[in-house]
């Protein structure tokens, strides 16, 4: 009887392990297999789905092509929380606003880490961060009780409140004024209905001064560089309809509500890019706007056809000129980022980033565990910048920025910062250029002995030329002889040696620059003259051919040249190190040199790209190969 | 982004899962100190003839049964002895040791319970209460938290129709239908008072009283009494997983759980002999509980609450007109009031403050008619009028009028049982604000057969059933402030299904086996679901879903009986289910399991019972399951496995006798989540002192 019990038990035990092993559901593993070409990294936050704690930041490592979408937990062994709606970097760091979880994550942009966490409560009650804006040093957080918080941001402890109005969905900082957009968003069941108002906080008094009516429902907000707010303003979804407004910030009144829906936008230089989306209907448009002549460029952005299921977010990269639009798909599964040229050509597709992807922010001086070739911060990077003398550009002034009145050597000193740790520094048109140093000489050995990191990828080559000097007199300044890297294009009759072209500043920083060449030509070029400069700008070089073209389609293309140049090949390409073995001098006649101490690069080409301005080289940094 | 408020508070249809089940059970093995429900009994012996609500000289019915189970239809039951095997507090908590079952549990005492079964949503599931399928307009399924145990005589799943054609036409307008059976009036010898007084206290603050009293007023009429009064602090820790590595985690008590509910019923029975009947019926809950919400990282505020009260009156009355024809009347009138508080809304209005209120007056008239042995027919006719209230803004303020028609045929043999149903339903509703939900007119048919395969072997039995239904789409859905979607059309379940059921007797052993297998194939077309039509924060219902549901229900029960006082049961249930989303083949989630679906689902009981102690040992478990309709890892809820333990003495006094009870539940004190970020209490003991008398 036991023995029979005993069989009947296992007999029942083993069907049962059976059948519970037979428990075929399995993940899927969605993966991001796109041919992606960059430089450092790309952080995406994504929303998630409100009270799912699935908020995630994600990392896309272009040098080790890959793609961590949990980085937060994987860096601090903590989840990000819930639904995060903003970030931004301000100096090295990334600050992401949660707002479900009711929290600012403060982080090393370059690592990833976190320096602080910030909360949001008023008693117990949750505030809901929802965006931010910086200025002077300080960061703003507006949140969706109607507060702003301003934040130190060496500190990072909250220093003070003030009210704006309801429900805050955006916020911008322009002159010294914070714009806060008030939406209302959470009264719309109620007979007070969306809010219609931009609220005007002065960052000196921190006070709430003025309240501009711009439309129903007002959401993101953001400043351009030429003294205007703009804010898209939503509407009641059903009568009436969503429009975009531009406010001036020296009077601080509406100076035009455009005729168009604008249901996110970024700024970007001169551009502005924005989309529409009609949740209903499932139709979005995707446009370009000129901030300077104020009038749309074009309303189909996207020249080669790829679709977008749901624009999500939008960010156009002022460093690399791209613009990255996300695709929130149906909202529960995980969306994907595209990345486009100025021109609306997808430079690539990254799939699978997170669920409802917001925003995408490139941080090209990224440093991954255990370094890597982007790592610029190396001991063997840029250690000091002697000179800066950008020609004429659209990002000159931007990249670093110029505030009125700084000087060649305050600018200089800006420029330094920023290649130390990694940012972008641009050289505008032909001849502008930037002279460094490594912390050692660079010693001739085999092979490349150091290389230059720029802005490049695919269809976006904006080659420079780099000349390099030895402290022969050893003053420790580059006072020394010069001699040019011969690139591939060197030897080739197409090449210009000892071209002259002299910039003349104009009356406005917005007017165009009057510029003659020693070859005879003269004319005015749209671009901003670096205005800590004197009266005029000579500047002197081998002047390559023009290296953008039309392509196919119809749009302009900068293919790279074939070695030699800075800002020419993708950083993580392996074309963009150099040999002090090319050095030549006027003659060109071979010069042996053992060591250098000084690299000099200029932009090298004279060309305009129709719209997406002219060919300028930028630099990111660099890396000396032989200390 | 912002959270979508609306979707969040309101309990739109998410996709449950899972199925369901078999035949059999225990009241096949009947105990000989129990009196068996003659309900279950005529459900089971598929007679009609026998009143549903009879009561008083039913004896004891046999106490093996040894024929395999003739229902056309998965049907399970747990019958009173069952229930107290378990450590379940409420019916939410019984009704998942069925198979093919989910339950939604939101965690706790006051955690929201629903029932879905085969992954066909809970809105497909009726629940019928003493005869009378619970209604909720507002949002279409029933919440099973809100029933205790204590009361319960009888619980039964059936999946498809039933055996059983006399019924109102409501109960066979949905895909399943879990019936309870709340404690009735019953009459030993000449004793005219008998009842029960219980106190229980429990981990987490929980204190409750709970009181039976039934009274023979006279031959023809008797009166019960039955009171609930509990209350809970809820505050249980749990882990808070902050991160995926598995001691990532703080324990953290969860706050704003407390509840408190109070519970008072009332029947009065009339027998007036020739089997006619009535039974009136009271019921009355009063609730207040705080809502801890989801668990959100690095957010611990939670403030909100919710007040409900609900209260029905109930009619039943039955009568033979003739010796082929019989009538049932039933009649209830009902309202809930719910008045949902959130005072850290970070609205103008400083709180969201809403009140719902819901009235239903419904009326049915079933008649059976049986011309030939064998043969019988049933037509049932119901009408309903619900109307609901609130103070939304603009709120449509729906009336809903429901006209139902029920015809059925069952036919039964020897070696066969066979029913065939069509029922007809018509829905018109008007508003008093802006528009109305479009009209319903629908014919759903079902038919079910069951036959003995091998002639004079009634150990083994084959079914099949067929049988397509509807769900309404909800107030909620059609007119919820900017979510609701009045141009929704119902959601269609088409159900499948091919069982096998056996019984073994093995009498020198003293021992029963019983084994039933069911496959099923049903389709979920139309489904009624959230998606953004106008913004990312507005999100409305549409008819969007495909869900294709294939799988495989087992129900295995084994009973040594050595004497009529010493009792050994052993049940268990196993569900395998593939739910898939077929709605959009370019989709992320196409062919992938719906969100909250585990593909093996299962549970297990151990009941010794003897004649003054009893003890019993069960257990729950679940594969695995996504979140969301995309089966990726972040969004993987992992499996379980819950286990409880009972035991109880019974000591015999003058007046009856006293009974000392204990239950251990989540023995193991596993942490885990039914709902992501709705975590579910670890150990639990729960001590009570029952007088019976």
């Amino acid at each position: 009887m036991m023995k029979e019990t005993f069989k009947y038990l296992f007999l029942f035990a083993l069907t049962a392990t059976l059948l519970v092993a037979c428990d075929d559901l399995t993940s899927v593993n969605p993966g991001t297999t796109d041919e992606v070409t960059g430089s450092g990294a790309l952080y995406i936050l994504n929303d998630g789905n409100y009270s799912l704690n699935n908020s995630t930041l994600a990392n896309y490592d272009f040098s080790a092509k890959t793609l961590t979408t949990d980085f937060f937990q994987a860096k601090n062994g903590r989840k990000l929380g819930d639904t995060g709606n903003d970030l931004q970097r301000y100096g090295s760091k990334l600050y992401v606003v949660m707002n479900g979880s009711s929290q600012v994550e403060v982080l090393d942009a370059r690592t990833g880490k976190s320096l602080s966490q910030i909360s949001f409560f008023n008693g117990s009650t949750a505030r809901q961060p929802r965006s931010i804006a910086f200025w002077n040093n300080k960061a703003y957080v507006c949140s969706f009780d109607g507060t702003v918080a301003r934040i130190d941001t060496a500190s990072f402890e909250i220093e003070d409140f003030v009210q704006a109005g309801r429900n805050p969905d955006g916020i911008a900082a322009s002159d010294n004024k914070l714009y806060v957009s008030n939406s209302g968003g959470l009264d719309y069941g109620s007979d007070l209905g969306y809010d219609n108002s931009v609220t005007v906080i002065s960052t000196e008094t921190f006070t709430a001064d003025k309240r501009i009516e711009v439309g129903l429902n007002p959401g993101r907000i953001r400043a351009d560089n030429f003294g205007n707010i703009y804010v898209s303003v939503r509407g009641d979804y059903k009568t009436v309809p969503s429009r975009w407004v531009c406010i001036d910030t020296q009077t601080d009144a509406v100076t035009a509500t455009y005729p168009f829906a604008v249901t996110n936008f970024d700024l970007c230089g001169d551009k502005a890019y924005f989309y529409s989306f009609d949740d209903a209907t499932k139709q979005s448009s995707i446009g370009v706007f000129n901030l300077k002549t104020k009038t749309v460029e074009t309303n189909a952005f996207i020249q080669d056809g790829t679709q977008i299921k749901t624009p999500y977010g939008i960010t156009a990269d002022s460093e690399s000129g791209a613009v990255f639009i996300t695709d929130a798909g149906d909202y529960i599964a995980s969306g994907d980022v595209y990345c486009f040229s100025e021109s609306g050509m997808l430079a690539y597709k990254l799939s699978n980033v997170g669920i409802n992807p917001n925003t995408v922010l490139p941080v090209s001086d990224f440093k991954p565990e255990g370094g890597s070739t982007t790592d610029t911060t190396a001991l063997n990077g840029i250690e000091h910048v002697y000179e800066y003398t950008p020609a004429p550009g659209q990002f000159v002034g931007v990249y670093p920025p110029y505030s009125a009145s700084e000087t060649v050597e305050q600018m200089r000193a800006k420029a330094e910062v920023k290649l130390k740790a990694g940012g972008l520094v641009s050289l505008g048109r032909f001849g502008g250029s930037l002279v460094f140093g490594f912390k050692t000489a660079v010693n001739n050995a085999d092979g490349i002995d150091f290389r230059m990191l720029g802005n490049a990828f695919y269809s976006s080559a904006e080659p420079g030329i780099v000349e390099v000097s030895e402290d022969i007199n050893g003053n420790g300044l580059p006072d020394d002889a010069w001699y040019e890297l011969a690139g591939s294009e060197y030897a080739k009759t197409t090449t210009t040696k000892a071209y002259q072209m002299t910039y003349y500043k104009p009356l406005q920083k917005s007017d165009s620059v009057f510029y003659t060449d020693n070859a005879g030509g003269s004319g005015f070029v749209n671009a901003y003259y670096p205005f800590w400069q004197g009266d005029s700008i000579v500047c002197k070089g081998t002047l390559l051919p023009p290296t953008a073209a039309v392509n196919a389609q119809g749009f302009w293309s900068s293919n790279s040249l074939p070695w030699g140049y800075a800002d020419n090949q993708p950083n993580n390409s392996g074309q963009n190190g150099f040999d002090l073995s090319w050095a030549v001098d006027a003659a060109g006649s071979a010069v042996p040199l053992q060591k250098i101490h000084f690299v000099r690069v200029y932009t090298a080409v004279n060309q305009n790209a129709g719209w997406m301005g002219e060919l300028s080289t930028e630099i990111v940094g660099a890396e000396n190969l032989h200390p | 982004m912002c959270k979508n408020r609306g979707v969040m508070k309101m309990p739109v249809s998410l996709f449950l899962r899972i199925a369901l089940a078999c035949v059999f059970a225990s009241a096949w093995t009947v105990s000989a100190q129990w009196k068996p429900d003659p309900e279950l009994v005529s459900v089971l012996s598929g007679d009609d003839s026998i009143p549903a609500f009879r009561i008083g000289e039913v004896t004891v019915v046999s106490t093996e049964q040894s024929s395999a189970n003739p229902a056309v239809s998965p049907f399970q039951v747990l019958d009173r002895k069952n229930l107290h095997g378990l450590s379940a507090e409420q019916v939410g908590d019984a009704v998942k040791f069925f198979s093919g079952v989910v339950v939604k549990d939101f965690g706790g005492l006051g955690g929201m319970k629903t029932l879905s079964v085969r992954s066909m949503g809970a809105q497909h599931t009726a629940v019928s209460y003493d005869g009378i399928v619970l209604t909720d307009c507002q949002t279409g399924q029933t919440d099973l938290s809100r029933f205790s145990i204590d009361n319960v005589d009888l619980m039964s799943l059936s999946i498809g129709d039933g055996n059983s054609i006399f019924q109102p036409a409501r109960v066979f307008a949905s895909s399943g239908v879990l019936t309870i059976r709340t404690r009735r009036p019953v009459f030993e010898g000449r004793k005219r008072l008998n009842g029960k007084l219980m106190f229980q206290y429990g981990s987490y603050g929980q204190k409750e009283l709970n009181a039976f009293g039934a009274y023979k007023l006279s031959d023809v009429w008797s009166l019960s009494l039955s009171l609930l009064s509990q209350k809970t602090k809820g505050d249980y820790e749990y882990r808070l997983q902050y991160a995926d590595a598995p001691d990532a985690y703080d324990l953290v008590p969860r706050t704003n759980n407390e509840v408190r509910n109070v519970r008072l019923e009332s029947t009065l029975l009339g027998r007036f002999g020739g089997e006619r009947e009535l039974e009136l019926k009271g019921y009355f809950y009063d609730s207040d509980r705080g809502l801890p919400g989801a668990v959100i990282l690095y957010n611990p505020s939670s403030s909100q609450h919710l007040w409900d009260r609900s209260a029905f009156a109930q009619a039943h009355y039955q009568q033979p007109l003739s010796n082929m024809l019989t009538m049932q009347l039933n009649a209830k009138l009902n309202q809930t009031r719910q008045h949902y508080l959130n005072p850290d809304y970070l609205g103008s209005s400083g709180a969201e403050d809403y009140s719902y209120q819901q009235e239903e007056a419904y009326f049915s008239a079933a008649f059976l008619y049986k011309p030939l042995t064998g043969l019988s027919f049933a037509l049932a006719t119901d009408g309903a009028v619900a109307g609901m209230s609130c103070n939304l803004k603009d709120f449509s303020e729906p009336t809903r009028y429901t006209l139902l028609a029920n015809l059925s045929a069952k036919y039964v043999n020897e070696w066969m049982l066979a029913t065939a149903s069509v029922l007809g339903t018509g829905i018109r509703e008007t508003t008093v604000n802006g528009p109305s939900a479009n009209a319903i007119g629908r014919l759903t048919p079902a038919v079910n057969v069951s036959v003995q395969p091998i002639r004079g072997f009634d150990k083994l039995r084959l079914r099949a059933f067929w049988k397509s239904s509807f769900r309404e789409p909800s107030f909620n859905d059609l007119y919820y402030s900017a979510i609701g979607n009045t141009a929704l059309k119902p959601e269609n379940s088409d159900q499948a299904d091919l069982g096998i059921t056996c019984t073994l007797p093995w009498q020198t052993q003293h021992l029963t086996f019983q084994f039933s297998a069911d496959a099923f194939k049903n389709r979920i077309t139309d489904k009624i679901m959230a998606v953004p039509t106008r913004n990312m924060f507005i999100w409305s219902m549409v008819n969007l879903g495909k869900v294709d549901i294939t799988g495989v229900d087992l129900n295995f029960e084994a009973t040594k009986k050595w004497s009529p006082k010493a009792e050994l049961l052993a049940a268990w249930t196993h569900s395998y289910q593939r739910a898939l989303d077929v709605t959009d083949p370019t989709s992320k989630t196409y062919n992938q399991q719906i969100a909250y679906a585990p593909r093996i689902y299962g549970s297990g009981r151990l009941q010794l019972l003897l004649s003054d102690l009893k003890l019993g040992y069960s257990l729950l478990y679940s594969g695995h399951r996504y979140v969301t309709g995309q089966n990726t890892v972040q969004n993987d809820l992992p499996a379980y496995l819950d286990q409880s333990v009972m035991a109880e003495y019974a000591i015999p006094r003058a007046f009856g006798q006293v009974v000392i009870r204990g239950e251990i539940q989540n023995l193991a004190n596993v942490n885990y989540e039914i709902v992501r970020n709705f975590p579910m209490p670890g150990r639990t003991y729960r001590v009570s002192v029952r007088f019976d008398f």
